[in-house]
């Protein structure tokens, strides 16, 4: 289903679920198996270049970095690389958006949620960081 | 566990209909055919200021005797209005006596009776919250009272996302 892009903290989060040894233990095939997991639970495979990068950038070494573009190899970027002047804009109107708890909203959170929206879907995510009702 | 070939070959030939709410209140109802959105109806009060998911029902529909024509969807949805509006009541039933859509992983609901041969169909929910989790109960139950209504009234999508 196109409509549904996964944020970051689901990969992340499918990601130390399934691994139980160290990574040096696993082949690609593996967390291919670890995404497709995802896939079928959420019935999307759609991620956003930010989700890809902020994946990729908590990566600590060149093993992890092979398997980690295996994993992110079985999703789709859905905006391609293709980060409009508007996505900016928008972007930066949410970080304007002060939430009553004041709590700081994270620059690649306002992005991926600005993308989403021009994009006409919604964001499966685990962050609750902005009000429900401001 | 299926390959990721072999599921995303399942996505490609599903049928599925979802009604989710957004954290900002946009509620959007819609049937996806294929990974295709084929009907959609999006409702929001005010500016969009956050796409998150904040709750989603979703009867997932597979098998060999699934309409292939976006013609045929509706009219097929609404002859198994009997089959879907029981596994609803009896999976809202389940919902209100306690469980737990916050989860790792979404709720699952596939005990459908009376399908015909060559279909299968599971409910999947998920909620953010546990505010949100709370009414997923009374989410269900909307959708089963106002199944046909709620089918009829989809607009084809004319959109095409690049």
């Amino acid at each position: 289903m196109r409509e549904k892009i996964l944020d970051t903290n689901k990969l992340i989060s499918q990601w130390k679920r399934r691994r139980k040894r160290p990574l040096g233990d696993y082949e690609t095939s593996d967390v291919e198996v670890w995404a497709a997991e995802l896939i079928e639970l959420y019935e999307t495979n759609c991620i956003l270049t930010p989700v890809y990068l902020e994946f990729i950038g908590g990566v600590i070494d060149r093993r992890e970095m092979e398997l980690s573009r295996a994993f992110l190899g079985a999703f789709s970027i859905l905006d391609e690389g293709d980060i409009r002047p508007e996505d900016w804009t928008k972007a930066c109107q949410l970080a304007e958006r002060i939430p009553q708890d004041t709590r700081p909203r994270g620059a690649i959170d306002c992005l991926i949620k600005a993308i989403t929206i021009r994009l006409r879907c919604v964001l499966v995510t685990d962050d609750t960081g902005m009000p429900r009702h401001p | 566990m299926a390959s990721l070939s072999e599921i995303i070959a399942s996505l490609k030939q599903g049928l599925s209909f979802y009604r989710q709410e957004r954290v900002d209140g946009g509620i959007r109802t819609g049937i996806t055919l294929g990974m295709a959105s084929i009907f959609e109806r999006f409702e929001i009060e005010g500016e969009e200021w956050d796409p998150s998911l904040a709750w989603s029902v979703e009867l997932r529909c597979s098998g060999s005797s699934l309409p292939t024509g976006t013609a045929d969807v509706k009219p097929w949805l609404l002859a198994h209005e009997s089959q879907i509006k029981d596994a609803f009541r009896r999976f809202s039933e389940q919902l209100a006596a306690g469980s737990d859509p916050t989860g790792v992983y979404p709720l699952q609901f596939a005990d459908f009776r009376g399908l015909p041969a060559g279909v299968t169909m599971k409910i999947v929910c998920t909620a953010l919250r546990r505010y949100d989790a709370y009414f997923l109960a009374e989410h269900v139950n909307y959708i089963r009272e106002h199944w046909s209504e709620l089918v009829k009234n989809l607009e084809p999508t004319f959109h095409k996302i690049s």
